[in-house]
This record gives structure tokens, sequence and C-alpha cells, in this order.
């Protein structure tokens, strides 16, 4: 089966740590993943997840960042959403992943 | 010669879409023929759906 390009995009934290195994996934498949952090909403990098991107990028993948600013220790490409959306034509598969932001504030206990 | 037809592609979306999703929608759809089916609106008419998914080249499922 051919390679494919395929694209996974999470503008919510709680679905990021979900989407950036989902595309390590897809990258032991042999296919090229991208997840896409957007509007700053990273996961918790904990080592697993940062090992997780680091394989992600041995596996000619790569981890990408719309907006915000990562965190320190953390090497994503930063890109705007007019550049992701060019990057995007050339995809094969677009994943919207996990649901949006809700728009109402959570209780300070389940914040993170 | 015949020239090469553009590319279907199918936008399916669950909610109204945000700015940002209809700025990436717009660039997905420069130079392609592109259709969109609104989940959020009324009575969903599947069988249409599923049409419209096998006559599209490429579907997009937008939250």
């Amino acid at each position: 089966m051919a390679s494919k390009k395929i694209y996974i995009l999470l503008p919510n934290r709680m679905y990021a740590g979900d989407g950036v195994r989902s595309a390590l996934g897809q990258a032991v498949e042999n296919h090229y993943a991208y997840p896409v952090f957007m509007h700053g909403e990273y996961p918790r990098f904990s080592e697993y997840v940062t090992e997780n991107i680091d394989w992600i990028k041995d596996m000619e993948g790569d981890v990408l960042n719309v907006g915000g600013e990562p965190p320190e220790g953390v090497e994503l490409t930063s890109l705007t959403l007019e550049e992701l959306g060019e990057r995007l034509r050339e995809a094969d598969v677009i994943i919207p992943y996990g649901l949006k932001k809700q728009t109402k504030a959570p209780p300070p206990a389940c914040a993170d | 010669m015949s020239e090469e037809k553009p590319m279907k592609i199918l936008h399916v979306y669950r909610s109204e879409p945000s700015d940002d999703v209809k700025t990436l929608v717009n660039i997905l759809n420069r130079d392609r023929e592109a259709k969109e089916f609104k989940l959020y609106l009324g009575k969903p008419n599947y069988d249409m759906l599923v049409q419209m998914i096998f006559d599209a080249d490429q579907t997009v499922s937008w939250w």
C-alpha cells in the first residue's frame, strides 16, 4: 500500500495526547503522519508524549503548531493557519480529531 | 489531449464552521470542485450523504 500523508488536527488539548498517539500509529504503518496542535492547545507533555513526538519525527513525519508558543523542551514546527491550509492541499487524509474546545469554562477541578 | 479533471472534495460539518475552519476550507477548495453537507441543520438525509461521499475523491468531516 502506498504511503499516505495524514494530518490530524487537534484544537482541544483533551484529545491532543490521543491524536499524537494515533499519528504515531500511522507512522508505524509507513504513512507520513502530521499531528497539528491548534490555538495553543497543548497536551500534558509527559515523557511519554514527548517520546511519541520524537518517534513521529524519526519516522519522517512532523509535529506542527498553529498559534501559541509551545512550552520549553518540546520542538514543534510552527506555521500559520494559511500555511497549514496549503499543506493540507497535499494531504491524502485530513482528520479533524476529537471535539472542539467547549465554549463554557470547566470548573477549576476539571481545568486540566 | 484530455484535461485533468479537478479534484472533488466534500466537506461534512458536524457544527457551524468556525472562522479557522472556513479559512482552511477556502484554501482547500481552490481550483477544486467542492460540495458541503451540514449535519447540524434539520434532519440530515444520510442516503444523500453516502452518495456524496462515494462521488467525492476526498471527504473531510469537520467538527
